[in-house]
């Protein structure tokens, strides 16, 4: 049996914003294992990101349980949802959403600065290349996020959120902002990652990438309508 | 122009939906700009505007300086006979006046109020080109030595005493029970040149004979008085520095002559210094008005830099809406337009409140700046005035309409419409927004400084102890009508009228003094036996034995008076502690040794410990002389928890002696009180002004770092989702601002070293910042800094991270 990494029980999440209130999520409830690569899909606005931002501790859910490595962390303090956040789970986001001011090397290696201590700068200028490396961008470490290709910005924004070791890869549409070409390098290289080992977790609602996946949740309204397991991983 | 009205009319329907935004604009730039156009009115008055009188170039006031050794050993105080010489012999003048002002009372009113009194000679009136409602003003018959009781009121004094009755003339007014015949009221508009040290304005105006000096003053060439003056209009043929030396001559001679064979006056010569009537008026009120000007200009630009940046934020704001009006082909112009059209509509509000704020502004310094900065009641809204805000006003709507269109990047704007990503478009530089904020910062550095620097040193001078007990204690002085009294009856009743205060329930002890050790009048000097040359100029201070029972100065060493050596008028001496170490080196070495006073010697008996007297007319060095007095001056203290009401005093005086009345009658504590009037005004103006500052530049920071903090929100959301925990991202935005705070406090340095600098070199300022006040001034400015960075991250740093990456653009 795999190893649990994650378990969501009862989630809902409720936005009030002014007078209105958004029922984002309602009552999900779902596990992800060692080495699982679940998609996530559904019409915009149907809670994708949400539920995302639920797993990776951008905010805690309104009700419900939620287990990191059978860990309680439905009710952290902001610091120390940061610090999770920092030591297991990597964030790629639809926009790459890389610091302009920071060179590329120096955007990967962010995380580290942000750990408690700080990893030395020589340490983590030596991971961050590695990990650079691993995305096949080990000759553009001093360039500026602006000096690359949309897709290579992405691959970028990987490395970072691979850096910490996470235990969990969160993905938020990774292809959304990039031409189909560079999608299929990015998804290439999400599933080499997946086979190395990394746990991924991705919204998106290309088909064709969600079919990638082991395992695909289907959002409506905020509930998981539909769960189906792929053929591919059953081979 | 048509047009301009429209955008005018749609501007202020448009603010009208930003409530807050226009309330912070035009409260800060209201309150400065207001303020800002009182000190233009002060300064206009001070350097621009002439004086109202005819040929005021010619006209100046006289002063007496001592000169020992070629040096200026005194200034500001007058010979009585030498200004009478002056006045009978000089032949320099068109026009000569002699004025003395004193407190005087009025007996003729039932309440017998104390007023201010100027004795002037005839001429002062065709010299102060004095028109009149009724009557006539002083003549030949009003002159020196005619003794002719007339009287002459200014408007407000025929309003007070006569109800403005037409028929004034010829009726009397009884000052100090001697009545005086009204013979002219003085126009309203007559503006008395404030030209004495005596600043307070005359109501009354009385012939120069009755002036209340003593009648050996008036003989004595060595008795330098102050709040007495000669005036006169130059000949037009001749040069103040003539005049002068006339004066000189004069003056000289005649204390030569009188001071024959005095050791003391041996090395000193009485010259003449001659002043314009603009140089007395206005005094060394130049750097003073000049650096209120500076001061509040500083505010005026930390609200200016302030709405600056709210200003640019709400273009920021507004980018769209302008970029569809690009878009349809609105030019740069067009766009500059528009933003002056609102900007006008802002300035137009804060001018508004700046009227009012000045209005306000002006009658403040009116009440209570009069005596410290000159001719407040020729302020008022004038035309000038009113220019220079309208200028103001045009400039500062040029200046933010002209900042917002720079910031404004056309090609920018219409590839805005096309990406609707967010980041693109407009948006105030970064480097922008550092000067703003460094600006803010070193404004508000330097202004703090300064006032911290009066602040210190006024709260210094309130706070430190006196040294005397002031409390429960009383100061009285009696006239005795126009009874004539012998001189040695007058100790007799002083002696009789202590016993009949002293037998009153509430008071525990009476002493009879010559003065207040708070405001002791006479200035004499002492020597040691051994050193005769070596004068020690000293207050005096003469009273009975029961002087300690009142104030319970410290003795340091020593005893008190015994009755029997007021009785005697003994040759015996306390001295104040500073005396002490002037004379024998050691305050406890003084005991029983001697001095010289008036060329007799004293014996010291006793050492006190020395009165930390704010005042700054007096000395530390003290002489205090048992003896009896031939005046009916009192202080008394009255038994701890008790009342006492002057109404008990002055009955118990009248029951003693009918004719007899209370004249001056205050507490010790009053006036300590009045002593540090000045500092306790410098200490609440400084402390207003530091608080506005600290307000002004607290809203200003905070709007340009909490705009800085909105720009960076979904970067600082990225932060967090890495892994930044809330410490980091304050962390990482001080870190931002430190660039800021860094210039805005090395500018802050470099200003104040500069005016430290220029200060030392050129002299032009009769205040400095010290180390202290300026580097409590940049603490706080920087821990504001500080805490406002961290409170502009509100809603970022203490919320989800969800919340700064959601995407709402
Ligand atoms: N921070 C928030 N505040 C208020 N409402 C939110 C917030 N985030 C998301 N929502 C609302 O929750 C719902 C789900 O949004 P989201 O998860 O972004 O959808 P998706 O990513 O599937 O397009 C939407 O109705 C959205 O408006
Ligand atoms: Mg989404």
């Amino acid at each position: 049996m795999e190893k649990l990494k994650i378990k969501m029980k009862n989630i809902s999440k409720i936005f009030y914003t002014g007078e209105m209130e958004t029922h984002a999520l309602k009552d999900i409830s779902f596990d992800i294992y060692e080495g699982d690569y679940i998609s996530i899909s559904g019409p915009s606005g149907c809670g994708k990101s949400t539920l995302l931002s639920l797993l990776g501790l951008l905010a805690p859910p309104s009700s419900g349980q939620y287990l990191i490595e059978n860990e309680d962390v439905s009710n952290l303090t902001l610091t120390e949802a940061a610090t999770i956040r920092n030591r297991k789970i990597g964030f790629v986001f639809q926009q790459f959403n890389l610091i302009d001011e920071l060179s590329v090397v120096d955007n990967v290696a962010l995380p580290l600065k942000y750990q408690t201590p700080p990893v030395p700068l020589n340490e983590a200028r030596d991971r961050a290349i590695k990990c650079l490396n691993r995305v096949d961008l080990g000759h553009r470490v001093d360039h500026k996020p602006n000096q690359l290709s949309g897709g290579q910005q992405q691959r970028v924004a990987i490395a970072r959120a691979l850096i910490a070791d996470p235990a969990i890869l969160l993905v938020d549409e990774p292809t959304g902002n990039l031409d189909s070409k560079n999608g299929d390098v990015v998804m290439d290289m999400l599933e080499q990652l997946n086979k190395d080992g990394t746990t991924i977790c991705m919204v998106t609602h290309d088909a064709r990438y969600a079919d990638m996946a082991h395992r695909q949740l289907h959002l409506l309204d905020g509930e998981i309508v539909e769960q189906k397991q792929n053929v591919m991983e059953a081979v | 122009m048509n047009y301009f009205l429209h955008e005018l009319k749609s501007s202020f329907f448009s603010l009208l939906k930003v409530p807050a935004f226009c309330f912070t604009i035009i409260l800060t730039l209201g309150i400065t700009l207001g303020a800002l156009v009182t000190a233009f009115n002060l300064n206009y008055l001070v350097f621009v505007k002439p004086l109202v009188y005819n040929d005021h170039e010619r006209l100046v006031v006289a002063n007496h300086i001592r000169v020992k050794n070629h040096e200026v050993d005194s200034e500001g105080f007058q010979s009585y006979p030498s200004l009478v010489e002056w006045y009978k012999k000089s032949n320099s003048f068109d026009e000569k006046a002699l004025i003395s002002s004193d407190v005087t009372q009025i007996t003729s009113i039932s309440s017998m109020p104390r007023i201010n009194a100027s004795y002037v000679t005839p001429s002062y009136f065709n010299i102060t080109t004095a028109s009149m409602q009724f009557g006539r003003a002083f003549n030949e018959s009003e002159g020196v030595n005619q003794y002719k009781p007339s009287v002459i009121l200014t408007d407000k004094a025929w309003q007070t005493f006569f109800n403005r009755e037409h028929d004034v003339l010829g009726k009397t007014l009884a000052v100090e029970d001697i009545q005086f015949v009204v013979v002219g009221v003085l126009s309203a508009d007559f503006q008395q040149p404030q030209l004495t040290d005596f600043r307070s304005e005359s109501l009354i105006y009385l012939p120069w004979d009755y002036n209340t000096i003593r009648e050996e003053s008036r003989t004595s060439w060595d008795d330098f008085l102050p709040h007495i003056q000669f005036v006169g209009k130059l000949k037009s043929s001749l040069k103040q520095q003539q005049a002068q030396h006339e004066l000189t001559s004069l003056s000289d001679s005649g204390f030569r002559r009188n001071t024959q064979g005095s050791e003391y006056w041996k090395d000193v010569s009485l010259q003449a210094r001659l002043l314009t009537f603009e140089q007395a008026i206005i005094g060394d009120s130049e750097t003073t008005s000049a650096l209120f000007f500076a001061g509040v200009l500083a505010l005026l630009l930390i609200a200016v830099a302030n709405a600056t940046n709210l200003f640019l934020s709400r273009i920021v704001e507004k980018r769209r809406q302008l970029a569809i009006q690009a878009a349809l082909g609105a030019q740069k112009q067009h766009i500059f337009r528009a933003m002056l059209a609102e900007s006008m509509c802002l300035t137009a509000g804060a001018l508004l409140l700046a009227i009012a704020v000045a209005c306000c502004g002006i009658y403040l310094l009116q009440q209570n700046a009069a005596g410290q900065l000159p001719r407040l009641d020729e302020m008022s809204l004038n035309l000038p005035s009113t220019i220079f805000m309208l200028i103001c006003g045009i400039t500062l709507s040029f200046i933010f309409a002209g900042t917002a269109s720079l910031a404004v990047d056309y090609r920018g704007l219409s590839s805005m419409l096309q990406s609707s990503g967010k980041g693109s478009g407009l948006q105030i530089s970064s480097r922008l927004r550092v000067a703003l904020a460094a600006s803010q910062i070193t404004l508000a550095i330097v202004l703090l400084a300064a006032n911290f620097s009066l602040m210190f040193v006024a709260s210094a001078k309130i706070s430190q102890p006196l040294g005397i007990n002031t409390e429960d204690t009383y100061y009285f002085t009696v006239t005795t009508g126009n009874k004539d009294l012998t001189d040695l009856s007058i100790s007799q009743q002083a002696k009789e009228l202590k016993k009949a205060i002293e037998a009153m329930p509430e008071v525990e002890a009476v002493s009879i003094i010559s003065a207040t050790p708070l405001s002791p009048r006479m200035t004499r000097s002492v020597t040691h036996p051994d050193r005769p040359r070596d004068f020690v100029r000293t207050n005096v201070v003469i009273s009975d034995s029961a002087l300690q029972q009142v104030f319970s100065q410290k003795i340091i060493a020593g005893r008190q008076f015994t009755e029997m050596e007021v009785r005697n008028n003994d040759k015996v001496v306390m001295i104040s502690q500073t005396l002490a170490k002037v004379l024998y080196e050691d305050e406890l070495s003084a005991i029983n040794k001697s001095l010289i006073y008036n060329g007799v010697t004293y014996k010291i008996t006793t050492v006190l410990a020395d009165i930390n007297n704010p005042s700054s007319n007096s000395f530390e060095e003290v002489l205090y002389i048992p003896s009896e007095l031939e005046k009916l001056t009192f202080v008394f203290k009255k038994k701890e928890g008790v009342q006492i009401s002057k109404q008990s005093i002055i009955n118990r005086v009248r029951d003693y002696d009918s004719k007899f009345r209370v004249f001056l009658y205050y507490s010790m504590d009053d006036l300590h009180y009045r002593i540090l009037k000045r500092d306790v005004a410098t200490a609440i103006i400084t402390i207003s002004i530091s608080m506005l500052t600290l307000l002004l530049a607290s809203i200003g920071l905070y709007g340009i770092l909490s705009y800085n903090v909105k720009m960076r929100q979904y970067e600082l959301g990225v932060r967090m989702a890495i892994g930044a925990n809330p410490f980091h991202i304050v962390k990482d935005v001080l870190k931002d601002n430190s660039k800021a705070i860094y210039w805005g406090g090395s500018v802050s340095v470099i200003l104040i070293s500069l005016f430290e600098g220029l200060r030392k070199e050129l002299d032009f300022v009769n205040f400095n910042i010290d180390f202290l006040p300026a580097f409590t001034a940049m603490l706080i400015t920087l821990l504001l800094s500080v805490f406002i960075s961290i409170i502009s991250l509100n809603g970022v740093a203490n919320r989800s991270p969800i919340y700064s990456l959601r995407n709402d653009d």
